[in-house]
């Protein structure tokens, strides 16, 4: 059972180093909320969008966005409806379906909304989860943490495997001609499987020296033109604030 | 040596509750409901309930509130991943400290479960608006659901802590 988003590939995003990309990411979602001009919201919606479709194909971006749809088409139905004080910009028989203000407000949450997902989605699918954690540390993330991250990272598939056979044998105690599998008990032998692993895990952790030494930093290699790399990640979302 | 034990059973307590936690909410195609509004209706709010009632408020809190924020960063929904670690995290704490160990009482349980659904509705309506993810009248569409899903989900969640230790006994000595 796979839960990891990250799709191989070979583009430049990709070959960004983590450290950048993790500087890039929360500055892009930071100016996201700053901009107040149609050319700016058009900026920030359509430049992850762009990087997604070069770096992961067509297939994968329509994928990640098409999740976001149903939001944006509820946004499109219903707050032009509601903010309907200002610049009526169309009318029927007297009724003010959508405004200049109501129009704006939809941009503007759809373009945040598209942006910070859309940018949030590109950096899990262009790095593997354990170079995130691996960059995390390096931005001085305790040990116990990044420690705990991967290990819930492992332990999600282990649990969603061990549950599907759970399922699959309590479908097998059900009265032939019957459907499905029962939830409460199979839940609940799932809890139970997973309360029994904690000692063991634990002894599993001291065996392997867990707190026996103070753990180093983690030290990442640092790739050619890394400084420009950073430097280009923290120019780029800053100057989009010029389009603001 | 004595605390590093303790270090370590802790850590294991809260990252495979925390993996619980992200199971029952992702759900893995058979645990959740997509909402017709976009998100998803999961047993998410039973798994907190449980972790909050067996092993108190502070690991409800950490394994609550980062369960539901790794599954949707797996899940493909990234942006709510912050939203729903405050969220179901302060639903664990409160409920924690609502339901103390081995709490009989049944109007506990029932203000335990009141405060989960005033929580999870009124946090995602609240936190969705002030982040600017979306508006008031798009939010207040996901609150019929989330009242739903917090609200049968406390319910489980109480039924699963009794079937649970009646199935292992040692249930309340990995508690910290």
């Amino acid at each position: 059972m796979n839960i990891s988003s990250y799709i191989y590939g070979t583009s430049f995003y990709h070959k960004l180093d983590v450290r950048a990309k993790l500087i890039f990411t929360l500055l892009y979602a930071v100016v996201t909320f700053f901009m107040s001009s149609y050319t700016g919201l058009a900026a920030v919606f359509f430049i992850p969008l762009l990087i997604m479709l070069i770096a992961v194909g067509g297939k994968e971006t329509i994928h990640c966005y098409s999740r976001l749809l149903p939001l944006f088409l509820i946004m499109c139905f219903f707050i032009p409806l509601q903010e309907r004080t200002g610049t009526p910009l169309w009318v029927i028989r007297g009724f003010t379906v959508a405004t200049r203000e109501g129009l704006w407000t939809v941009l503007r949450i759809i373009s945040r909304l598209g942006s910070v997902s859309g940018i949030l989605m590109l950096l899990l699918l262009t790095q593997r989860n354990e170079e995130i954690i691996k960059g995390l540390r390096a931005f001085h993330l305790p040990y116990n943490a990044a420690l705990a991250s991967s290990m819930i990272l492992r332990f999600i598939p282990y649990l969603g495997t061990l549950f599907a056979e759970i399922r699959s044998s309590m479908s097998l105690r059900l009265k032939e001609g019957k459907r499905g599998y029962p939830i409460l008990p199979s839940i609940t032998a799932l809890i139970i499987a997973a309360v029994k692993m904690v000692p063991e895990t634990a002894a599993a952790l001291e065996e392997r020296g867990f707190g026996r030494e103070k753990m180093k930093s983690v030290h990442m290699k640092r790739p050619r033109y890394y400084f420009v790399q950073c430097l280009l990640c923290i120019i780029i979302p800053l100057s989009l604030l010029f389009l603001r | 040596m004595e605390k590093n034990n303790r270090t370590a059973l802790r850590i294991s307590l809260v990252v495979i509750m925390t993996a619980i936690v992200a199971v029952f909410t992702y759900g893995f195609g058979v645990l959740r409901l997509p909402s017709p509004v976009g998100g998803y209706i999961s047993l998410c709010d039973a798994a907190v309930t449980f972790v909050a009632y067996a092993f108190g408020p502070f690991t409800g809190f950490i394994a609550g509130g980062l369960g539901a924020a790794f599954a949707d960063l797996i899940g493909g929904f990234p942006q709510w991943a912050l939203i729903s670690f405050i969220v179901h995290g302060v639903e664990a704490l409160l409920m924690g400290l609502v339901i103390r160990k081995n709490s009989t009482s049944m109007g506990l349980k029932i203000i335990a479960a009141l405060i989960a659904i005033v929580v999870v509705a009124g946090g995602y309506l609240l936190l969705t608006t002030l982040s600017g993810l979306t508006v008031f009248q798009e939010a207040l569409l996901e609150v019929p659901g989330n009242i739903l899903q917090s609200g049968v989900g406390a319910v489980i969640g109480l039924v699963l802590y009794s079937a649970v230790r009646k199935g292992y006994r040692n249930l309340d000595d990995i508690r910290w």
